[in-house]
């Protein structure tokens, strides 16, 4: 038999956003509230990850394992639904006011979940070596960081002898960290661009300890290996050289896991990959809400967490009234090398210094790492905002003070668009 | 390895002792070898088929083109395999072998709903965007004409964006078979057949490499990577490696082998409905730029040629051939880019010298019990009617042709395919078997239950899983569900996790254990 369930939130996804939000939502009394986990538990992937979880949504420092025990057990203490090993196969919005409706698929069967709102917080995953469109042959060892996580945080599981890492993001120090801990030899990391995608200190600073080689501004020329890989063509500066490993481990360029998304036909932003949402994260379908990696790739886990809060506010003050949908709001769009806008949308009209601050800022992201640069806002031709800064990373959120743009220059037709020189 | 446990990738439902003799030895678990070995089981015979590899289907036919087909795609495979550009296109639609094309099309519905074989027909539709495509349109027209299975239909501009709106706005007029060409997963197929077989007596010994043969008094002796196998006829179905297996086996070749590679893009599903027909500009001798739409809603995107290779193991992609590939699909569909990409392979196609329009089957000189089976291609669409001709061949040679006393099974189910069901479908399925309502693999909707069914099956390794449920073959490629696949494996088979293989021994997913 079918079960069938009524709410006035489903949150899909128990990682640092969607618990957060539930968390928050709980806080509204008489708020029917259900998460849908697709794994055995809540927690998400920081389950598997190292230190440094907490900081900025929970003030605590934690590892990855420890933060997600502790907000798996502050969900725990409310009465918030919690459904695990429940997957979320499909969205179908409700129109016209009428509900949500989540299908999903566990163990003890098929169930429907009908909402009044929707969060959707599915997160996202790294780049497979395969669309990065990385040359070579196609044998076993080529893992994601994902992958590598799972196999010795989660199984005690050595993934080889030597690994070499492609990518310089925060996200492939937290690779070599595993490696280590795992004893895997490094064979270093590889970086497309000049410079690394993460603060400089810190690769200065993993790269004396733990002692290996960064090629910058390196190709992949090919993967060698039938069965199992056996080494790495490295194009450097026009010259080759051959990295010998067993194991390649595809670091970063995260990307949104949308697939429940799509069948909910929200709107999607080519940049970001992910869905359209505007301050309040709201998608183009008007009670359908996306919160955390799911509308970008990773950013970190606190800031996850601080949207799921903020869009479960937003949620809450927007109950009982109408839905409006993402558009009716002034898009923000991005030209390279600033990879996109997250949201898409602001409403000019919620910019005030007394609001929550989450709802105060928009955030983007840099394809590469650049020294020096000024920030730019434009509206038209008018110049809306604009900053200068000593370095900023690339692919790491860059803050946006909408309460310190020029909101008389802005024309709402034309828009915002976010440059960098 | 003496003394060593039989691993799991090495036989199915056999070991070797049971099986030192046979009536018919087969080299090969292709599609060739597979069919053969389907047609003999038919008969009261003792068949067994030896593959090196890990699994069936993991050579020419994992990386062949997907499409069982005639007409006007039929007539513009004429033109790309004619290499030399000199060859009478029209002539080769009256051979033997385009006989046996059209046989194995009408075969193709029925076989494929006898063994569950998930397929499609679509429709193939080639534009011309100037005055030189055009009357290569025309010809092409003109050739499929000689071809049967197409229905063609010319499309004016209006008609042609009508069917296809994302077509690159330089599309003049267009030229559509609505008939001719049925879409199915090569390795899906592979793997139908000889699930079938295996039911009907096949034995199949994986992991098994054909090493030489010896005449002896009873016929032949078939010497194998894991032991000696007495028969009477032995079958090279080797596709690219058929110059090794036929020199194994003796003196007397006189025919070589040349090979071309292409490579080839597929794109995520989120793109499913992009075009809806295979779309293509008419090809040149060596020259392909298609789209195809496959069934599961991926685009497959051949933009490439066929470069000559010495190397017959030269798959590994290359940069150059993304970037080409990228350039030719842009310009059939400008709205496809390299993001939508989620994966790569490479295709190698193989010719003989001595048969150049016709498929090669022949016993070298001295050797009449051991018989070469070389296919021109296309393999996968001729297959059925060339097996039972190879199964002719044999009887003529003296096989005796008995048919078993038990009814042949001519069906077979495929595994339940979870993403394709209506909720209450699954929830009765979940019922049963609560392990189907376990997603692992969330890009694709592959439960447990499939992949415990396919290992069940024979699947024994994470290639394996992926051919038979389609599990790690989505957008994510294994991050999420590739180290829950191990485990399944590793429980479902008693292994130890880094016994656990990507495609067979040496391509271990994990090398040991992180010491606490």
């Amino acid at each position: 038999m079918i079960q069938e369930y009524e709410s006035d939130v489903v949150v899909v996804g128990g990682g640092p956003a969607g618990i957060s939000a539930c968390l928050q939502l709980y806080s509204m009394p008489g708020l029917k509230v259900t998460l849908l986990e697709a794994e055995h538990e809540p927690g998400g992937i920081p389950r598997t990850c190292g230190p440094g979880f907490g900081l900025r949504d929970q003030h605590c420092f934690r590892t990855g394992p420890s933060y997600a025990r502790h907000l798996a057990d502050l969900l725990g203490k409310t009465k918030v639904q919690a459904y695990t090993e429940t997957t979320a196969v499909s969205v179908t919005p409700g129109k016209d006011g009428e509900p949500h409706l989540v299908e999903t698929v566990s163990p003890q069967g098929c169930s429907k979940h009908f909402c009044t709102s929707l969060i959707l917080a599915t997160g996202c995953f790294e780049s497979s070596r395969e669309s990065r469109l990385i040359p070579g042959d196609r044998p076993a060892g080529i893992i994601t960081t994902g992958t590598l996580q799972q196999q010795v945080k989660a199984r005690q599981l050595k993934p080889g002898s030597k690994a070499l890492i492609v990518g310089t993001e925060h996200v492939s120090l937290s690779a070599v960290l595993t490696l280590k801990r795992a004893g895997v030899e490094l064979a270093g990391l590889v970086e497309q661009a000049a410079r690394p995608l993460t603060y400089p200190a810190a690769m200065l600073a993993f790269k004396t300890f733990y002692r290996f080689p960064v090629y910058y501004q390196a190709q992949i020329k090919a993967i060698v290996g039938k069965q199992r890989v056996e080494g790495v063509l490295l194009d450097i500066r026009g010259k080759e050289r051959l990295v010998p490993c067993d194991t390649v481990v595809m670091s970063g360029r995260f990307r949104p896991d949308t697939a429940l998304a799509e069948t909910a036909g929200l709107e999607m932003d080519p940049a970001s990959r992910g869905p359209l949402v505007d301050q309040d994260f709201q998608t183009s379908l008007p009670g359908v809400y996306a919160v955390g990696n799911l509308l970008r790739g990773a950013d970190m886990h606190d800031l996850c967490a601080l949207e799921g809060k903020a869009a479960a506010r937003g949620l809450i003050l927007a109950m009982g009234q109408d839905r409006q949908p993402a558009q009716a709001q002034v898009r923000v769009a991005t030209r390279p090398p600033v990879r996109f806008s997250s949201p898409q949308f602001v409403d000019l009209s919620k910019i005030d210094l007394t609001g929550p601050a989450m709802a105060q800022t928009c955030s983007i992201q840099l394809a590469e790492t650049l020294s020096n640069p000024v920030l730019k806002v434009w509206s038209g031709a008018n110049l809306v905002w604009q900053k200068k800064y000593r370095l900023l990373v690339g692919r790491t959120r860059i803050v946006l003070p909408l309460v310190c743009f020029n909101l008389s220059a802005i024309d709402p037709e034309t828009g915002l668009l976010v440059t960098v020189g | 390895m003496p003394g060593c446990q039989a691993k799991p990738w090495f036989s199915k439902g056999v070991d070797l002792p049971e099986i030192q003799q046979a009536d018919v030895v087969i080299v090969g678990g292709g599609i060739t070898g597979i069919s053969i070995g389907r047609e003999l089981s038919r008969y009261q015979l003792s068949n067994v088929v030896v593959e090196r590899q890990a699994d069936v289907a993991m050579g020419v036919s994992k990386t062949a083109g997907s499409l069982i087909y005639m007409g006007l795609f039929q007539a513009a495979s004429l033109a790309i395999k004619d290499l030399s550009g000199q060859g009478d296109l029209r002539a080769e639609t009256e051979t033997e072998r385009m006989r046996l094309l059209w046989q194995g099309f009408q075969d193709f519905d029925v076989l494929a709903h006898e063994l569950d074989i998930d397929h499609s027909h679509v429709g193939v539709l080639f534009l011309a965007r100037n005055k030189e495509e055009e009357d290569q349109l025309n010809r092409f027209s003109w050739l499929a004409q000689h071809i049967p299975g197409g229905t063609l239909t010319q499309l004016n501009r209006e008609e042609l964006f009508a069917l296809e709106p994302n077509l690159t706005p330089d599309a003049k007029r267009g030229l559509i078979d609505t008939t001719g060409t049925i879409s199915v997963f090569g390795p899906e197929y592979v793997i139908a057949l000889y699930e079938n077989a295996t039911a009907n007596g096949l034995q199949v010994l994986l992991g098994t490499e054909f090493i030489g043969l010896e005449k002896c008094p009873e016929g032949l002796l078939v010497q194998t990577s894991q032991g000696p196998i007495q028969a009477r006829y032995v079958l090279n179905c080797t596709g690219k490696y058929a110059d090794y297996s036929a020199d194994r086996a003796g003196p007397g070749r006189d025919w070589n082998l040349s090979f071309y590679r292409s490579q080839a893009l597929i794109l995520d599903k989120s793109r499913a409905g992009t075009i809806s027909n295979i779309v293509g500009i008419p090809p040149a001798p060596g020259k392909i730029d298609w789209l195809y739409p496959l069934g599961e809603g991926n685009i497959h995107v051949y933009g490439s040629n066929y470069d000559h290779i010495e190397d017959r193991d030269f798959t590994a992609t290359t940069r150059e051939h993304f970037d080409d590939a990228i350039k030719r699909m842009q310009a059939l569909v400008p709205s496809l880019t390299e993001k939508d990409v989620i994966t790569s392979y490479v295709g190698v196609r193989v010719f003989n010298d001595k048969s150049v329009d016709e498929h090669l089957i022949e016993s070298p000189q001295g050797n009449p019990l051991f018989l070469n089976v070389l296919v021109r291609m296309p393999g996968f669409t001729p297959s059925p009617p060339l097996a039972r001709k190879v199964v002719g061949i044999l009887a003529d040679k003296g096989l005796n042709l008995e048919p078993k006393e038990e009814p042949f099974q001519t069906t077979r189910s495929a595994i339940p395919r979870f993403r394709f069901m209506f909720q209450n479908e699954r929830d009765r399925l979940i019922d049963e078997n609560p392990a189907y309502g376990r997603i692992i693999c969330r890009c694709e909707q592959v439960t447990e239950g499939e992949i415990v069914e396919a290992i069940k099956r024979g699947a024994t390794t994470l290639q394996g899983i992926q051919f038979r449920t389609r599990a790690g073959m989505g957008r994510c490629q294994r991050n999420f569900c590739g180290a829950k696949i191990m485990d399944i494996l590793a429980r479902e088979l008693e292994l130890a996790k880094q016994d656990v293989t990507y495609k067979g021994p040496g391509a271990e997913l994990v090398t040991g254990g992180v010491a606490s």
